[in-house]
Formats: C-alpha cells, sequence, structure tokens
C-alpha cells in the first residue's frame, strides 16, 4: 500500500470539500475535527508549561485586540466558526500577486494543477490563474529558466537537475509538492506483442522517453539495468514529447516507449502498443510529476507561493479519492485540460483498464496522488544522477540537496492547514521492484548496484 | 457658493439667533478642527505608537516565542531520539506546527528589510532545524540511530543553535532601539498634544470670550431696548387701561342714559298714547260739543224764529194796541159826548123838573157810566199805553233778543266752526300722537338695539381691560426678564 498523508481511517470515509472552511472534511465527521485538534492543542497548551508562550501569544492578541494577522488566530476562527465567505487563503495576508500563469504539459500528471482550475479552488485561494499548455518538457525547462511564467508543472527530477545545472544553465527551482504518484508505464508497440515479456526483450529497441531528467527515464534505467541491459549501450533512448508519443509508435519510429498517461492508454486503447509493466509495479509509490517554481519567485512572492501550494495540496487530495476519480476523468478530460477521450482517462484515474495482453487489470493505483515531497525521493533521484553519470560519482550531497529543493516542510505545513496529517518523518525506505532504497545511505546505493550489476 | 459661506460667517448680518449660532459655530468648527488635529496629530500618532510600541514588543516576544518553539522543537526531537517516546513526535508536530504559524504570523507583520531579514534567516534556521531534525527522527524510525548519532558528530546541528541564538539577540536590540526611538517619539508627539490641546484651548477660549463679549454686547444693547420698548408699551397700555376705563364709564353712562332714555320713550310713549286717548276723547267731546252747538244753532234759530215771531206778534200786538188806543179814544170821545150829552140831558132833566128829575138821575149814571167809560178808556189807554210801552219794549227786547240770537246764531256758528277746527286740531294731534307712539316703539325697539350693543361694548370693554390686564401683567414679566437678561 502507498504511504499517503492520509489517516488510514479517513480513506474509509467520504470526504467532501468543504465550501464553507475551505477543507476537505470526511464524511461522517464535520468542521469539527480540526477544531477539536486545535482546541486539544491549546488546552494542551495551557497546561503544558513550556506550551505557556503559545498561550501568552493568543492572550496578547486576544488583550491587544490587534487587527487579526495572526495565522494561528485565523486557523482557530476557521475552524470554531466556518465563514461561508472565507477564502482558502490566509485572510489578512497580502497576496504579492493574484493573477498567476502556469506552465504544464498535457498528461494525466499534470492532475491537481488543473483539477483546481476546474474546482475553481485557485479563486477560493485569491488567486486567478490561466494554465499555458506546453508542448515538451525542454520548453518547460527554458520557460522557467527564463522566468517566462509564475509556476510550472515539472517531472520530479527536473528541478534537481536544474538547481544543478544539469544540461541546463543552473537555476534554482524548488518543487513545492508532488503532482502524482505512479501514473506512467512502458508501453511496447503491439507488433512485439509474442516477443516481449521480460526487460531483456527489450533489447535492441528503440525507446522513446520523455526527458532526460524524467522518472521516467530514470525508472526505464532502473528495470533495464537490472535485466542486465544496459540502457545506453543494448537499447536506444530517445527524448520524445509525450503528446508525440503514440504517433510516433503508430509510425513505428519507436518500438517501446516510457510515456505517461494517457498515452499509454490511448496507445492500447488504439491498438497500437500493450502496456508492458507500469511503473508502480517498478516502484510503487514513486514520484512522478511536481509542482515547481523559481527560488527567486517564491522569495518574492512569499504568501502567493503559500496560497497556490496549498490550493494544488487540496487539488491533490481531492484527486487522490477513488470516489472522486470518474469526475477527475471527465473534469480532465476537456479540450482546455488534456484534450483526451474520457473513457481512456477513465480507465487511467479507476485503474480499471485492460492492457492488451488478455488481461482485464483492477489497479486502483495505477495513478495516484500524494503531495508529500519525500525527501527519500530526492536522495533516490540525485543517486540515480550519480548512478547514471549526469553527475560525478560522489559529487552530490543528497540530503543537502533534498533540503533545499524539496520544500517538504512547507507542503506538510499546508497539508496540516488543511485538515491532513501529514507525515512527521521525511525519509522512508523505498521498495522498488529490485532492491530497497535505504535512505540514511543514499550515497551507497548507486555504488552497490553499480557493483551488483557490473555496470 | 464662497460668498454664501463667508455671510454665514460674516458677524454683522443676520439675527441675534444666528450670530449665537455662527458665534457657536465658530467655536464649534475651531473645536472641530482642534479636535481632528489632536486626533490626527496627537492621538492617532499616540495611538499608533501605542500600538508600534505593542507590536514592537509583540514582535521580540513573538520572535522569542519563534526561537523558542525552535529550541522546542529541537528539544522534543532529542527527546523522541533518546527515548523513542512517540509522544515525543507529537508535541515535535506541535512544535512545527505553532513555529510555522508564529513564522506566518511574523512574516506578515514584519516588513522593514533588514528586519525581514533577520527574521528570515531565523524561519530558515527553524526550518533547517526542522529539516534536520526530521531526518534524524526519520534515521531513528528507520532504525538507523548509528547515523544519527554520525551526523550529530559533524556538529550540524550546534552551530545553527548558535546562529539562532546571535539572530534573535541582534533582532532583540534592533528592535529595542526602535522601541526607544518609538518612546521618545511617544514622548515628543505627546509634549506637543499638550501644547496643542492647551494651546488649541487658549485660541478657543479667547474667540469664544470676543464671540460671547460681543454678543453680551448686543443683547444688552437689545435688552435695554427692549426694556424701553416694553416701559412704552406698558405706559401705552396703563393709558389704554385708564381710556378704557373712561370708555367704560363713558359706555356705562351712555348705557345709563340710554336707559332712562328708553324709560323717558317708554314714558313718552305711554303719554303718547294716553294722549292720543285724550284726544280721541277730546275728539269725541268736540264733536259732541259740535253737535250741542248745533243743536244751540238749531234752538237758537228756533229761538229767532220765536223771537221774530214774537216780534211779529208784538207788532200787531202793537198795532191792535193801536187799535185799541183807538178805540178807547173814541170810547173816551163817545165818553165824553155821552157825559155832555148826559150833562145837557141833567140841565134839561133839572129845567124838566121833576119830570126829568129820573132822568137828570139816568142822566146823571150815564154821565157817571161816561165818566168811568172815560176813566176805563183812559186807562185802557194807560193800558195801551202801557202795553205799547211793553210791546215796544218787547219790540225793542225782541230786537235786541233777535239780534243777540243771530249774534248767538253767529257766535254759535263760530263755535261749531271752532269746534271743527279743535276736531281737527284733535283729529290732528290724535294722528300725531298716533305718530308719535309709533316712532317712540321705534325708538324703543332701536334703543334697546342700542342698548345691547351697549351691553356687548361694555363687555368687549371688560374683556379689553382683561386682556390688557394681562397684557401688562405680561409685559411686567417682560420686564423682570429683562432685569435678569441684563
Amino acid at each position: 500500500m502507498k504511504t499517503t498523508n492520509k489517516s488510514s481511517k479517513s480513506v474509509d470515509k467520504i470526504p467532501q470539500i468543504c465550501y464553507k472552511c475551505g477543507r476537505f472534511h470526511d464524511g461522517n465527521s464535520d468542521s469539527g475535527d480540526l477544531s477539536v485538534n486545535l482546541s486539544y492543542a491549546v488546552t494542551k497548551g495551557l497546561n503544558h508549561p513550556r506550551m505557556l508562550s503559545k498561550h501568552s501569544i493568543r492572550r496578547r492578541q486576544f488583550l491587544l485586540g490587534l487587527a487579526g494577522t495572526s495565522a494561528l488566530g485565523i486557523l482557530s476562527n476557521c475552524a470554531a466558526s466556518p465563514d461561508p465567505n472565507s477564502q482558502g487563503n490566509l485572510s489578512g495576508v497580502i497576496l504579492e500577486k493574484t493573477q498567476l500563469r502556469i506552465g504544464f504539459l498535457p498528461i494525466a500528471c499534470a492532475t491537481p494543477i488543473l483539477i483546481c482550475e476546474s474546482l475553481n479552488l485557485y479563486e477560493k485561494y485569491g488567486l486567478d490563474v490561466e494554465l499555458v499548455k506546453m508542448n515538451n518538457w525542454e520548453q518547460i525547462r527554458e520557460s522557467a529558466i527564463s522566468g517566462e511564467l509564475d509556476a510550472y508543472h515539472m517531472l520530479s527530477p527536473m528541478p534537481i537537475a536544474i538547481s544543478l545545472g544539469l544540461e541546463s544553465r543552473r537555476f534554482p527551482i524548488r518543487l513545492a509538492s508532488i503532482e502524482n504518484i505512479n501514473g506512467s508505464a512502458i508501453t511496447v508497440a503491439i507488433k512485439h506483442r509474442e516477443k516481449v515479456k521480460t526487460a531483456e526483450d527489450l533489447k535492441g529497441f528503440r525507446i522513446a522517453i520523455p526527458f532526460t531528467h524524467s522518472m521516467h527515464n530514470l525508472l526505464l534505467r532502473y528495470y533495464l539495468a537490472n535485466s542486465k541491459v544496459h540502457p545506453d549501450r543494448d537499447v536506444e533512448l530517445v527524448v520524445t514529447p509525450p503528446p508525440n508519443m503514440v504517433n510516433r509508435l503508430r509510425s513505428g519510429e519507436i518500438d517501446a516507449m516510457v510515456a505517461p498517461e494517457p498515452f499509454n492508454q490511448m496507445a492500447v486503447n488504439q491498438g497500437l502498443g500493450f502496456i508492458h509493466i507500469l511503473t508502480r509495479d517498478l516502484w510503487p509509490g514513486h514520484p512522478c510529476c511536481s509542482f515547481t517554481t523559481s527560488q527567486e519567485w517564491i522569495e518574492r512572492h512569499p504568501n502567493t507561493f503559500r496560497a497556490i501550494n496549498k490550493a494544488i495540496i487540496e487539488g491533490s487530495y481531492y484527486a487522490s479519492q477513488s470516489q472522486n476519480r470518474i469526475d477527475v476523468a471527465r473534469r480532465l478530460a476537456q479540450l482546455q485540460y488534456l484534450d483526451a477521450p474520457e473513457d481512456t482517462l477513465r480507465q487511467v484515474m479507476t485503474g480499471q483498464f485492460v492492457n492488451r495482453l488478455g488481461e482485464s487489470l483492477n489497479i486502483p493505483d495505477r495513478i495516484d496522488f500524494d503531495p508529500y515531497p519525500w525527501k527519500s525521493f530526492s536522495y533516490w533521484i540525485t543517486s540515480q544522477f550519480e548512478r547514471w553519470g549526469y553527475v560525478p560519482m560522489g559529487s552530490l550531497n543528497h540530503e543537502a540537496i533534498a533540503a533545499d529543493i524539496f520544500l517538504t516542510g512547507l507542503a506538510r505545513q499546508m497539508a496540516k492547514q488543511l485538515g491532513q496529517q501529514p507525515p512527521t518523518i521525511t525519509l522512508r525506505f523505498e521498495s522498488l521492484k529490485f532492491d530497497t532504497f535505504d535512505p540514511s545511505e543514499p550515497e551507497n546505493y548507486a555504488r552497490q548496484q553499480i557493483e551488483k550489476l557490473g555496470f | 457658493m464662497l460668498k454664501g459661506i463667508w455671510s454665514l460667517f460674516s458677524f454683522q448680518q443676520g439675527s441675534l439667533r444666528q450670530r449665537i449660532f455662527k458665534g457657536y459655530l465658530i467655536p464649534l468648527i475651531l473645536f472641530l478642527i482642534v479636535a481632528g488635529l489632536v486626533y490626527f496629530i496627537g492621538v492617532q500618532p499616540v495611538q499608533q505608537q501605542v500600538k508600534n510600541v505593542d507590536q514592537i514588543y509583540g514582535e521580540i516576544e513573538e520572535v522569542n516565542n519563534l526561537a523558542f518553539s525552535i529550541v522546542a522543537m529541537q528539544r522534543a526531537a532529542r527527546g523522541y531520539i533518546l527515548g523513542r517516546d512517540s509522544r515525543e513526535l507529537e508535541e515535535y508536530e506541535e512544535w512545527d506546527t505553532l513555529f510555522y504559524e508564529q513564522s506566518e504570523n511574523l512574516r506578515s507583520r514584519i516588513q522593514e528589510t533588514e528586519q525581514r531579514q533577520t527574521l528570515d534567516r531565523i524561519i530558515a534556521i527553524g526550518d533547517q532545524v526542522n529539516e534536520f531534525d526530521r531526518r534524524l527522527i526519520s534515521y531513528v524510525q528507520l532504525g538507523r540511530p548509528e547515523k544519527v548519532t554520525e551526523v550529530l558528530q559533524k556538529a550540524e546541528g550546534q552551530a545553527i543553535t548558535d546562529q539562532l541564538e546571535q539572530l534573535v539577540r541582534g533582532f532583540e536590540a534592533t528592535k529595542r532601539q526602535q522601541l526607544n526611538n518609538q518612546q521618545n517619539r511617544q514622548i515628543n508627539l505627546l509634549r506637543w498634544l499638550t501644547i496643542l490641546i492647551f494651546g488649541s484651548t487658549a485660541i478657543c477660549a479667547v474667540v469664544v470670550l470676543s464671540i460671547g463679549l460681543g454678543i453680551s454686547a448686543t443683547i444688552d444693547r437689545e435688552t435695554a431696548q427692549i426694556s424701553n420698548s416694553s416701559l412704552e408699551i406698558t405706559s401705552a397700555l396703563e393709558e389704554q387701561e385708564r381710556s378704557l376705563g373712561v370708555q367704560a364709564t363713558s359706555v356705562n353712562q351712555t348705557t345709563t342714559t340710554i336707559d332712562e332714555l328708553n324709560a323717558a320713550v317708554q314714558n313718552s310713549t305711554e303719554q303718547a298714547k294716553i294722549a292720543t286717548d285724550e284726544a280721541h276723547r277730546a275728539l269725541g267731546l268736540s264733536e259732541k260739543g259740535s253737535d250741542a252747538v248745533q243743536q244751540t244753532l238749531d234752538r237758537m234759530e228756533l229761538l229767532r224764529q220765536t223771537v221774530e215771531a214774537i216780534a211779529n206778534r208784538s207788532l200787531e200786538l202793537s198795532e191792535k194796541s193801536l187799535q185799541i188806543n183807538n178805540i178807547a179814544r173814541s170810547v173816551s170821545n163817545l165818553a165824553y159826548q155821552t157825559n155832555l150829552l148826559a150833562l145837557n140831558a141833567s140841565v134839561e132833566a133839572v129845567r124838566a123838573g121833576q119830570q126829568g128829575l129820573g132822568f137828570g138821575v139816568v142822566a146823571l149814571e150815564i154821565r157817571k157810566l161816561a165818566d168811568r167809560s172815560k176813566q176805563s178808556a183812559a186807562e185802557i189807554n194807560t193800558l195801551v199805553l202801557d202795553i205799547q210801552n211793553a210791546i215796544n219794549t218787547t219790540v225793542k227786547v225782541t230786537e235786541s233778543g233777535k239780534l243777540s240770537v243771530s249774534e248767538s246764531v253767529k257766535s254759535a256758528h263760530n263755535m261749531s266752526s271752532s269746534f271743527a277746527g279743535v276736531s281737527q286740531a284733535f283729529h290732528q294731534v290724535y294722528l300725531n300722537n298716533q305718530t308719535i307712539a309709533r316712532t317712540a316703539e321705534q325708538q324703543l325697539l332701536a334703543l334697546q338695539q342700542v342698548s345691547e350693543a351697549m351691553n356687548s361694548l361694555n363687555q368687549v370693554a371688560r374683556q379689553n381691560a382683561d386682556s390688557i390686564a394681562l397684557l401688562r401683567a405680561n409685559t411686567q414679566r417682560l420686564n423682570e426678564s429683562l432685569i435678569n437678561l441684563r
């Protein structure tokens, strides 16, 4: 099972957006949840000697009757008496910028960014967001470096690569939250249906990857390498913009593709290919895409950044709920979003699909949404950067990079404010198909892989 | 527009009320301006200062709290790492939430670049501590406590804490400086405020006094004038009251006179009635008199006729008497001749002697008879003479009677005509009296009306008097008020 920021309790319940206080609540509990939590905290604060300072703040605020700029005050206000007109953002906090433009690639990974617009969550946080559809990841990278737009949908390794200056100018990008986990697959052209059973069967294939610094590339490499297929020598990897992948598969230019959805399912439904393996099966709960913006932009727009971040995390939570998936598919099918067949998207979102190998599958977490940026994700990515020689072996301080780029703390605070229970820890063992990633020794992982596999 | 506004303030125009209004308006506006000044120059900045000071204290406190949260977070993390007590983790999350809220609160409150930088660094340190601690906690939870020791031995954490303390100290020092500045400014402002208030009060006092004096002078002047006017009114009222008294008396007198007149008229009406009646009776009487005169006249006629008849008989009588007289004379003559014959017969009888004696005796007797006849003739003569005389007298009386009867008739005629005149006069009197009575009645009616009018006049006069008395009382009070006003 995935490890998400949701408690197992809340999974069973039907969460609903509470339009009063702008949070999701469990179906069988009301907005009292948070207030109970808070009042518990306050009560505890009163009783706990070390919490006295917190109490004194509240008292002071109360006594002074200052304009409620206090996030604490607002939070408790919202919890205690939900105001139907309350804005999702911290009222009293001035947004530095309200008209934002967000760049995205029309793939299912962008779901939280897109669903926020469809659900008017941006408006709720006082933002007027224009979604800018991009064609490929390079375009997004160049746009981000030039500062063209305000925030971007990126592949999770991209902010690290750009911040490190890999294949581009060094430009600090920050990962605010993970857009989606899982949600990609290796799809092989239908002509190889009989031949391809294992990774070894992919040898000699021309395989499309969306971008060098993509989870798709890294996971494909991991998959191939663990099957003793050298990804640089035994196959040809061609960077292909995801929207072009299906066409390339159809034209036979490529034999396989590591594609984000809905292109795998689209290829299957069009009879062009079959799903060889879901990336979920390579690394259950692996990060895929992320919501990012530049460090500079965050510094200039701290409040706006928090607002947009919170909106995306809320949208992400909506998309994560299984009962919302059909609705998500319906919404995303629209022209301005993915412009894809709704049934295809439904198959992607519900995980009930046919893989063209005669199997009807039901994998609810075929794609999933958990915004929590585990630092171990970053460690794994940077270890793979070393592993594949994008940077010299041992040259990266995985902990420091993750600490800088993955804004886990803020994402946690946003989730906390939305009444969720994000994890306390930032690292976890990542269980992959062929091994387990130990985040306490990220520097050893790549070496061990090389030692184990011989390349 | 400007003119209008100026006219509002031009002090010489308008009624006293307007002037008083304006007089009050000016200090009011002044006070408003001063109040506004006090508020905007004094109170608001002082409030702002107080707020600022509070805010600075609050910020110092909150920054300390923020730092404390960081330290507490660290402590909870260490507690967990050493004791593996999951409650420490709960506490850690609470401190973490608190730290975030504090940092957000402070970020929204502190905008000054330098302090903001310090704050951002403190928050960054907090984030780093958080990051670091969570990493350590993660190691513990991943079952790698040796990694914790390893990381801690690199002393990554200690430097952070030192830095934090330094930053907080720096922030506090800056804030304290700010606080001193604020307090100095506050003291200065309060001084200014005091000066402003006293100064403005003085100005207002002067303005109010001058305006008040002006108004009071005006009021004095006006009061004096009113007082004079009031006195004049009083005297006029008194005069009027007096004249009203006179008028009332006159009216009373007139009423009395009219009453008397009324009585007199009534009297005269009655008398006129009586007179009319009398005249009527007199008329009746005079008519009776006239009738009587007519009767008298008729009798007179009869009398005259009788007198004439008498006169005529008397004349007849006189003629008869004359005839008697003539007869008597003839008798007397016969008696005389008889007597001469009887004497001749007696002389012859004597001569005849005794055969003439019985004839001498018869001739004596004849002579004697002749003598007596002569005597009776004489007597008749005398009687006839007497009757003649009487008849003459009677004729004469009759003549005079006739004369007097005719005179009587004449006078009776006169009387009759007089009676007719009287009757006519009485009739006229009667008519006149009737007219008088009618006129008197009308007069009476008119007099009653006049009397009523007089009565109402009297009443009105009394009411007038009452009103004037009231007016005078009011004027008296007005005077007293005016005395109070002075």
